[in-house]
This record gives C-alpha cells, sequence and structure tokens, in this order.
C-alpha cells in the first residue's frame, strides 16, 4: 500500500516540479508602484547608442536609487524577440519601439502612458503616432524620443573626382551624375545588407518613390485599399528606381552585398541610401566630406524629406516597476533628455531641438530654408504583411527577377488581404 | 544428455492458474517501479509534445495573438494558408528539400562504400567528411552564405578556372537559391550519412560478401546485391535523420543564408511559420502552418513506416 501512495507522490512531484518548470516567470501582475525608483530592464534596437547611454546616466543622477538595466538585442530579429517576450509574459520592463504599424503589433502588451505623462509633453513630441487611432485623446502606447531621416549619404570627394559639382535632385540628373560617376570608376549607388541575407531597406526609397509621386493623400489611399500601388505615378517611379541598376549605375547584388558600408567609408561608392542613424557613423570615416540629401527620386526637383519622431519607448503593461519605467520614458523626452540626445548627435524628437551632428542638421537646416515638405516614414504605417510584401517585391525589382507592376500588384494583394483590425486609418494627410 | 529448462508437468498450462502467493507481490512491485520509472518520460512528453500539439491544433482555428483567442474556425487555413499568394512555392520548396534527400543519402552511401572497400587514407577521408557534423547551422550557414556570395571564393574559383560565365549570385538568384540551399544541406547530413554508412558496411557479416566473391559478383553487382541489403538498417537510419531535419531542422540554414527570400524562392513551412508568428505576429496563422507540417512529417513517417514494414515482410 505504502508503494502505491509513494508512486503516486512521485508521479504528482515529478508533474509539479514540470509544471513549476513551465509557469516560472510567468507572472504577469500589472504592477501597483507608483514610487520611482529600483531597477527597470531597458531592450536596445541593435547596439545601445551613445545617446542612450548617456541618457541612463543621467535618469539614474536624477533618480538616485534607479538602475536601468540595458539589454541589447538584435535589430534584425528584435521584433521577433519581443514577440516571444511579451506574448510569454516575459518582457522588459521598457523596450524600444516605433510608431505605426510596428507599435500596432505591440499595442496589447504595451502600457497607456497618458496616465504617466502629461498631454503637453506629449504633443511636444508628436506623440500621436503612438496613440491609438493616432489620436492623443486615446491611450498613448509609447513617446518618440528622436526624430529620425532617411536620406542619401554621400561623399563629395568622389563626386568631385567624377565631374559632379552638385548632388542631384532629379531622375535627369541622377542618371547623369551616375553615368559620370561610373566612367570615373566608382559605384554610384551602393546597396546591401551587412548581414549578406534578407536584402536591403527598399522600404526607405519607397518612401520617397512614392511620397513624391502621390503625398499623404495618396498615402492615406494606399493605406486604406482604395488606390493601387500599380498606378501609374508611382509605377513610373519605381520603374525609373529600377533602370538604375539595368544602366549599371548600383551594384548587381543588391540583395547579398555585405560591404556596402565598407566601401561607402573607402570611397569606392559614392552614395547610399540610408537615415539619420548613419550620420555619426560617416562623418567618423569620412569627415567633411560627407553630406546628406533627400533621394532625388523624382521628375521635378525634390522636395520631400522624410522625417518621422521615430524611435521611442514603450512600457510593458507586465512591467513590475511601471512608474519607473514609464518615468525612465518621461525623462527621454524632457527637455533635459532630449539634449542629451541631441549633444550625442541624434536629431530629438522634439521640436527646436537642434542636432550636434554636422550631416543632420545641415540637412534639416536645408530643409527650413528650401521649405521642403516633410512626410514621416512609409513603413511605418503599413501592416507588417504588407511591409514584407513591399520590401521584399522591391528588392526583387532591383535585382531585375521581377516587373515593378509585378511587385507592385503583391503589395495590393497583400493589403486586401488586411483584416479590418489589421488595417489602420493614421489619416496622415489630415483630411 | 540435454536438459530442458521448460518446466514440464505433461499436462496443458492453464495461465489462469498461477501460484499467487508467490507472483502477484513480484509483478505488483515490478509494475510499480515500471511507472516510476517511465512517469517523467509520460510526464514530460504529455505536457512538451502531446499537450501543445493539441493548443496548436486549437490556436489554429482562432485568432490567437499569444495571449487572448477567438474562435475563427477554418479562417486562418482557407485565409491565412491557402490563399496566401506564396503557399505553392512554400509546399514546392519543402517537397523538393524533402526529395533531395534520397539523392544526399545515396551519394552519402557511395562514398561509403569507397571507403569501406579502399583502405588508403579511410580514416583522413571519414575524419574529413565527419567534420561537419560538429558545426552548427547558423555556422554553416554563415560560412556558406559568404562562399556562395556574388563576390565569394566560389565565383572567384569559377573565374580562375575560366568558367566565368557561371558566375552567379548564388543566394540572391531566385533560379538558384534553393538549389544552393539544397545542396548545402545535404552537404551537412553527407559526414554523418557516410560514417552511418561505413559503420554499417564494416560490421556486416563478411562471410557473405565473401561468398558473393567467390561466386564472381563484383563492383556494382556487388553494392546493389550484397552491400544494400546488409546495410538496409543503416541507409534507413539516415534517411530518418535527414528527412527529419528537411522537414524541421532547415530552419538555420534559412535564416542565415537567404532569411526566405529572394521572394518565397526559399521559403519553407518551416520558416513562415516562425514569421508569420514572430516577424508579422499572425500566432494563430504560424500554428495552422504548425499543423499543416505536422500532417506532414505524418505523412512521411507511415509512409517511411509502411516500407520498412514491407520490407521486413520479404
Amino acid at each position: 500500500m505504502m508503494y502505491r501512495y509513494l508512486g503516486s507522490a512521485a508521479v504528482l512531484v515529478t508533474a509539479a516540479i514540470l509544471l513549476a518548470g513551465c509557469s516560472a516567470g510567468a507572472d504577469t501582475g500589472s504592477g501597483s508602484s507608483t514610487e520611482i525608483g529600483g531597477t527597470i530592464t531597458l531592450w536596445s534596437y541593435g547596439e545601445e547608442t551613445q545617446s542612450n547611454k548617456d541618457l541612463v546616466a543621467g535618469f539614474e543622477k536624477k533618480y538616485p536609487g534607479t538602475t536601468v538595466k540595458v539589454v541589447e538585442q538584435p535589430g534584425d530579429n528584435y521584433f521577433a524577440l519581443l514577440q516571444a517576450s511579451v506574448t510569454s509574459g516575459k518582457a522588459p520592463d521598457a523596450f524600444l519601439m516605433f510608431p505605426g504599424g510596428y507599435q500596432q503589433q505591440f499595442a496589447d502588451y504595451s502600457l497607456d502612458l497618458s496616465k504617466y505623462i502629461n498631454r503637453t509633453d506629449l504633443e511636444s513630441v508628436n506623440a500621436q503616432f503612438f496613440a491609438k487611432d493616432s489620436n492623443l485623446d486615446n491611450p498613448v502606447y509609447g513617446v518618440p524620443t528622436v526624430s529620425n531621416m532617411y536620406y542619401t549619404l554621400y561623399n563629395q570627394d568622389v563626386l568631385d573626382a567624377a565631374g559632379v559639382a552638385t548632388f542631384p535632385t532629379d531622375w535627369a540628373e541622377l542618371n547623369d551624375a551616375c553615368k559620370k560617376i561610373t566612367a570615373a570608376g566608382y559605384l554610384c549607388l551602393g546597396y546591401g545588407n551587412t548581414t549578406g541575407s534578407g536584402g536591403f531597406s527598399a522600404y526607405q526609397d519607397f518612401s520617397y518613390m512614392s511620397g513624391q509621386a502621390v503625398g499623404l493623400a495618396g498615402w492615406d489611399g494606399l493605406l486604406a485599399g482604395t488606390e493601387s500601388y500599380t498606378q501609374p505615378a508611382i509605377l513610373d517611379q519605381v520603374e525609373q528606381w529600377a533602370s538604375l541598376e539595368t544602366k549599371g549605375y548600383t551594384n548587381e547584388d543588391v540583395m547579398t552585398w555585405r560591404d556596402v558600408r565598407t566601401d561607402f567609408l573607402a570611397g569606392k561608392t559614392a552614395m547610399m541610401v540610408t537615415g539619420s542613424w548613419d550620420a555619426q557613423w560617416a562623418v567618423d570615416g569620412l569627415g567633411d566630406a560627407v553630406h546628406g540629401a533627400p533621394a532625388p527620386f523624382s521628375d521635378d526637383p525634390i522636395d520631400v524629406l522624410i522625417r518621422l519622431q521615430d524611435a521611442g519607448i514603450s512600457v510593458s503593461v507586465d512591467s513590475k516597476n511601471p512608474a519607473t519605467a514609464a518615468a525612465y520614458a518621461a525623462y527621454n523626452i524632457s527637455d533635459e533628455g532630449q539634449k542629451i540626445i541631441a549633444a550625442a548627435g541624434g536629431v530629438p524628437a522634439r521640436t527646436g531641438v537642434g542636432s550636434s551632428n554636422r550631416v543632420n542638421q545641415e540637412i534639416l537646416a536645408n530643409a527650413e530654408a528650401a521649405g521642403w515638405t516633410q512626410m514621416p516614414m512609409y513603413d511605418n504605417f503599413i501592416a507588417p504583411s504588407v511591409n514584407e510584401a513591399l520590401n521584399s517585391g522591391l528588392n526583387q525589382v532591383l535585382a531585375g527577377q521581377l516587373s515593378a507592376k509585378d511587385a507592385l500588384g503583391k503589395v495590393d494583394a497583400a493589403t486586401k488581404a488586411l483584416t479590418d483590425a489589421e488595417r489602420i486609418n493614421y489619416n496622415l494627410s489630415g483630411k | 544428455m540435454t536438459i530442458s529448462l521448460r518446466r514440464s508437468t505433461g499436462a496443458p498450462v492453464d495461465r489462469r492458474r498461477r501460484p499467487r502467493a508467490t507472483a502477484q507481490p513480484l509483478l505488483r512491485q515490478r509494475k510499480f517501479w515500471g511507472v516510476i520509472f517511465v512517469a517523467p518520460a509520460i510526464t514530460s512528453v504529455t505536457l512538451l509534445m502531446i499537450i501543445p500539439t493539441f493548443q496548436a491544433l486549437y490556436y489554429s482555428f482562432t485568432d490567437w495573438n499569444g495571449r487572448s483567442a477567438n474562435w475563427v474556425g477554418f479562417a486562418n487555413y482557407t485565409q491565412g494558408v491557402f490563399a496566401s499568394p506564396d503557399f505553392l512555392r512554400i509546399l514546392l520548396n519543402t517537397l523538393l528539400i524533402i526529395v533531395s534527400v534520397p539523392f544526399g543519402v545515396a551519394f552519402s552511401l557511395i562514398i561509403a562504400h569507397l571507403l569501406a572497400t579502399h583502405t588508403w587514407g579511410r580514416r583522413l577521408f571519414r575524419g574529413i567528411y565527419f567534420m561537419p557534423i560538429a558545426l552548427s547551422w547558423v555556422v554553416i550557414g554563415l560560412t556558406f552564405g559568404y562562399l556562395l556570395s556574388s563576390r565569394g571564393p566560389i565565383n572567384d574559383l569559377l573565374s580562375a578556372i575560366g568558367l566565368s560565365a557561371l558566375r552567379q549570385d548564388w543566394l540572391g538568384t531566385e533560379a538558384t537559391a534553393l538549389g544552393s540551399l539544397i545542396l548545402v544541406f545535404n552537404w551537412a547530413f553527407f559526414g554523418i550519412n557516410v560514417v552511418l554508412l561505413y559503420t554499417g558496411m564494416t560490421t556486416a557479416d563478411p562471410s557473405v560478401r565473401e561468398a558473393a566473391m567467390l561466386d564472381g559478383a563484383s563492383g556494382w553487382k556487388m553494392l546493389v546485391h550484397i552491400v544494400l541489403p546488409q546495410t538496409r538498417r543503416y541507409i534507413e537510419l539516415c534517411l530518418i535523420l535527414t528527412m527529419s531535419a528537411a522537414i524541421t531542422g532547415v530552419f538555420g540554414l534559412i535564416y542565415t543564408m537567404t532569411s526566405g527570400g529572394p521572394g518565397a524562392a526559399t521559403t519553407t513551412f518551416e520558416y513562415v511559420l516562425y514569421t508569420r508568428s514572430f516577424n508579422l505576429g499572425h500566432f494563430s496563422q504560424g500554428a495552422a502552418f504548425g499543423i499543416l507540417l505536422f500532417l506532414f512529417s505524418l505523412v512521411f513517417a507511415v509512409l517511411r513506416l509502411r516500407s520498412g514494414v514491407r520490407a521486413d515482410d520479404k
């Protein structure tokens, strides 16, 4: 009899141990602490930036007894890791987030920061794209800390060597410049990805191509599915872009080239489409020779700058220390925090705070002087499945594997396949 | 004199009439300890395999977002899986990787046979062939990603031997990406398969081979009629191991070499399960692909089991 009890007990103990193992850490208490203090964990997107290091130091100094533990997560797998983390209830207290469609995926797991940060501060950094339905009257699931830009970095020394006096501003000038640059033995526009797989970030190029072609109202139509990606204005832009590869103005291996950055710094590549986060890296490598300008993907001189109050911070609903995590987010968008970002070379989200980085400050000044239309990053406002179709298709277009019409048709199909819950009207044009 | 170990009473054995007083406590004890010893395994399998499989089946009929789930019927299958414009391509890719396995194993068999029949350099080559098995998928993927890149050593080699026309962006071109991936996958299993088959050949009863040789068998005849039947179990083992990996273990290679592209040229069920769940946040569609992958594995497992049974019946 004793053996039977022992046997049953052993089975129960084994099951209990396994169950305990399965449920360990699954405590999803929302936390009720209102005091600022203790330790919070913050996930950074890729390597931690200097500005974040300075922000953490500033925050810990301002709130003695607090510690921000930063965990660097790889950028190319960031959202997958975050998704796994939040769904298993093991999310970090705070995590880097991008507004729009990126944030939308994590809305259910993000704390409403409007309960912790006052409305004026939220408005000052244009936090509406982190809010439900882009409206600050609704829950706000994050705050943008920096304002990022997509643009073309170019090496003026290479342009000079090829006899190109000024950076091109439209397709005709771009083709002319690339002809000279290629003839001089340089690569005109470099495309690639440091990991060698997954292709390049074509949505940056598309933001310029489509922004110039159809404007914000057109974007609203594309997002809503009422306008087609294959409309002539966009199709023509993408076809002209694709012709850069057939003319030999880009590298052939656009999907797998790992050395685009190395070649750019080595002075072998004249231009690359990237963003403001690369400005410091480029200045460190090329000094005064490097500059930035809007991608000249336009029939008329380009007058659009892609800029958005972009990378920000969200706080997990599962945070055990939400007050401190929210205080860290608030500190990032405070005057003090924004100045720290500016001093580290970033472009602060708060309007009127400049950047200490020469390239970024130069382009901001040019935008103001020339009155460029500022448009947000298109990829932020499309559903992840549409973004995937767009990026994958455009990669194949520039690699010469797919026609522009077929690629854009796939984006239309992906847009049509969205459910009502996935399709969000951001009303970018304000109409 | 022979001693019979059977206890014969001369009367038919009545299995119901056993000496209870001594046997039953012993049987009970054996049952008890049997239960004790298998309990952890049964609990683990139940908690980690059976329950999750049924959970995945349930979630594939819901709009599960990782936390909450509402019943949506077959929507994930009809809209998320079968209506996907890339579904047929993904199915084809998965099938092609699986179909490549017998060819990879056949090549391993030939090399193992050569190693078993030629003594020169046997140890050296065996070591070289076995080396890839010590490498992780990520290392293999990253290495071949570099080797096969448009500016990589393989293209340089082609140019050096006058075959510049064959230079390709092997992983960035739709026509060659899957083929390259399949070759790398089979290469990764080549070593373990060669070693397994070699072991099978060298541990087989040598008298059968010697008798065949005396009867004049050699070369191809020897391989087909003697070696293959003798190593059938080992070949089956290689096929099972490699096919299992082809269905559920090729993710690491795809992730590091192509990320499923160009387009969907190298996307498989296993890879799309991951991207739907974690890149797009469609966990329920990921679960639907998981169920499909499970059924896919089941079909191949049943086919293999049935073919094994038929071979045993012969």
